[in-house]
């Protein structure tokens, strides 16, 4: 009898063998291949000018999506989903029984003028080479005021067990987000003491991921409810519960399993927990503390950055792009060909140390102020601030200046995520500057917090 | 699109094979093979691309190991998974094939519970049998975390096949 596998005595080996020894069928043909990618092409090179077309008109705006996953999922998950996506999931449930409760559920979600609740979530792991578990929690409030007004404050913390008996607890992100019906929003890191003004909210702006893309994949899957939980005390009532079974769940981070604790009094839910299943593993997801049709201080929703925090809104005019464009070149002309080789973008010292370039060293003296390339300089700091300003965020930005210069046309020098077309504002480094698509920077390691 | 024809033309077959080996299902693996070559062309209108086989096998491998990730993430795959008990039989059988299929399918599972880096290191090293530098080069890393990453990868799916698994001389077992 021979072997399924090679004998060389390790199981890896064996393993490999039997993938090279797998019967492969035919895949499609190079003239197949070929025609797909230039169809490909062809319908998204028209699609990108449709949209161009489509857009020209409008104000840039900060996309949404183009937001840091932790930004993304402070919005996503909980600020719009939270009234509309109960009422998808309840939309479509088949089960008979506990339709009816649910049914006026939805009814009086719809009704709803204004809430607040409260979300914790964790997320427990092992990091890659360590062996005892890291535990990220997501704590935060949430206010919601018709006809879609929301602000939030949340704080992520980490805790890690380098030893038996040992925590190391570290604040990851503290963040407020405000976001007026109809108005633009803003970003406010309370860690970094900067802020970021953003788009308005649209539902076409939650993100594929979120919470309430998740609860239409719930409609589309057709959620059951599976178990009636019977009751429990919650805010001083006796609350019912419900447990939903969310089939085939996809993408993966999707929820498959929700419980929704419903107030007999109101018919709205009191409490409502489920499941995400991230790369890292189960993230416990849990919505408490729920208060409907409450008057809110009209202070939770003014946007006043707090006193001494920097703006690090992203460049958006053709005239910053030329500054920063201009400043960079300036710093190649001086330096003998490559840009500020810093880790740091220290927008004072970059220009002082142009200046030594240049010449003009000691004190400052009137007379350099008649010298075109001093005035050159001087200017040029507007474009370095721009690009400190913009790397002052901690999320998704990137300056390559260490490994990127002049002659590296195809390489990305700086980036930013862009406003419209949603994407990643890059400059390579011929100091060349475009859109990339997400998918464009995806590809190329763009998008990463740093 | 002539240069990139000739791309296609001389690599397409590498590309699915790394597709399906991978998925083993012929519309995932045919999903996988169109994306590669998609985003291969985005990229290389952006970039000089010096090794294009190269290239395309560790897009190919991402995109796989992207898509088992999703396939199942709503199966928990802890503990030993007791693949191969009995898998020592001839390739010829039909037994012998359902076994073998069982196998890939499980260590396909496996794959897509390691952290991404690790299964993608660990494919591109043993099943397309990069060079470490070559797979470093590819994956933005050092050669010595990529062995790391390999060892790592290994050493989970040898834990996960279990006992079952090890290896003896052929000649302790055969009739």
């Amino acid at each position: 009898m021979t072997n399924n596998f090679s004998d060389s005595g390790d199981p890896i080996s064996q393993l490999v063998d039997a993938f090279q020894r797998m019967q492969v069928p035919p895949g499609p043909s190079i003239n197949e291949t070929i025609e797909f990618v230039e169809r490909a092409t062809r319908d998204r090179e028209s699609n990108s000018q449709h949209s161009r077309r489509a857009t020209d008109s409008k104000p840039r705006r900060f996309k949404f999506r183009n937001l840091s996953v932790t930004q993304r999922l402070a919005v996503g998950t909980i600020g719009l989903s939270t009234v509309v996506g109960l009422t998808l999931v309840l939309l479509a449930l088949n089960s008979a029984a506990p339709l009816s409760a649910m049914e006026r559920m939805v009814q009086r979600l719809r009704e709803v003028t204004s809430y607040s609740f409260r979300l914790s979530t964790r997320n427990t792991f092992v990091r890659e080479g360590n062996t005892r578990p890291t535990t990220v929690n997501r704590t935060g409030m949430t206010y919601w005021l018709a006809p879609g007004s929301v602000s939030l404050e949340e704080q992520i913390v980490q805790i890690e067990e380098p030893a038996p008996g040992e925590q190391k607890i570290e604040t990851l992100a503290h963040y407020s987000e405000v976001y007026p019906a109809g108005k633009p929003g803003i970003f406010i890191d309370h860690l970094a003491k900067t802020f970021a003004w953003l788009p308005e909210m649209q539902s076409k702006d939650i993100p594929v991921y979120s919470a309430i893309n998740q609860l239409r994949m719930v409609r589309e899957e057709k959620g059951e409810v599976i178990r009636d939980l019977g009751t429990k005390a919650i805010q001083g009532k006796t609350a019912r519960g419900y447990m939903m079974s969310i089939k085939n769940p996809a993408p993966p981070s999707a929820l498959d399993v929700l419980e929704v604790w419903i107030d007999p009094d109101t018919d709205l839910p009191l409490e409502f927990t489920n499941t995400l299943k991230n790369d890292t593993g189960p993230e416990f997801f849990r919505v408490t503390d729920c208060r409907w049709n409450i008057a809110l201080d009209p202070k939770l929703f003014e946007q006043a950055p707090p006193p001494g925090y920097v703006d690090t809104t992203p460049p958006r005019s053709e005239k910053e792009l030329a500054q920063i464009a201009e400043a960079l070149a300036l710093y190649a002309d001086l330096s003998g060909g490559h840009y500020p080789r810093v880790a740091k973008f220290d927008a004072e010292a970059i220009r002082d140390e142009m200046l030594k370039l240049a010449g003009f060293t000691g004190p400052p003296q009137a007379q350099w102020t008649q010298d075109k390339k001093f005035r050159q300089i001087q200017q040029a700091t507007v474009g370095l601030g721009l690009i400190a300003r913009t790397l002052r965020n901690k999320y998704s930005v990137g300056y390559e200046g260490l490994k990127v210069g002049p002659h590296d046309k195809l390489k990305v020098l700086l980036w930013w995520n862009a406003w419209d077309p949603k994407g990643y504002r890059v400059f390579y480094g011929d100091l060349r500057t475009e859109i990339l698509t997400e998918a464009e920077g995806a590809e190329r390691g763009l998008g990463e917090t740093k | 699109m002539s240069d990139f024809n000739a791309v296609i033309a001389a690599h397409s077959d590498v590309v699915w094979r790394t597709a399906f080996r991978l998925l083993g299902r012929h519309d995932d693996a045919l999903d996988c093979y169109q994306e590669t070559f998609l985003a291969a062309l985005r990229i290389s209108r952006n970039e000089d691309i010096g090794h294009w086989r190269a290239m395309l096998v560790r897009i190919a491998t991402r995109r796989a190991i992207d898509r088992l990730r999703q396939r199942y993430a709503s199966v928990e795959t802890s503990g030993n998974l007791d693949l191969v008990s009995s898998g020592r039989s001839t390739v010829e059988s039909p037994d012998a094939q359902a076994q073998l299929e069982e196998l890939l399918e499980q260590v396909r599972q496996v794959l897509a519970t390691l952290p991404e880096q690790q299964a993608e290191a660990f494919w591109l090293r043993h099943l397309e049998q990069l060079s470490p530098n070559e797979v470093a080069e590819l994956m933005g890393l050092e050669p010595g975390h990529v062995r790391v990453l390999v060892h790592r990868a290994a050493a989970s799916l040898r834990t996960a096949l279990g006992p079952s698994f090890d290896p003896k001389p052929i000649s302790e077992e055969s009739p």
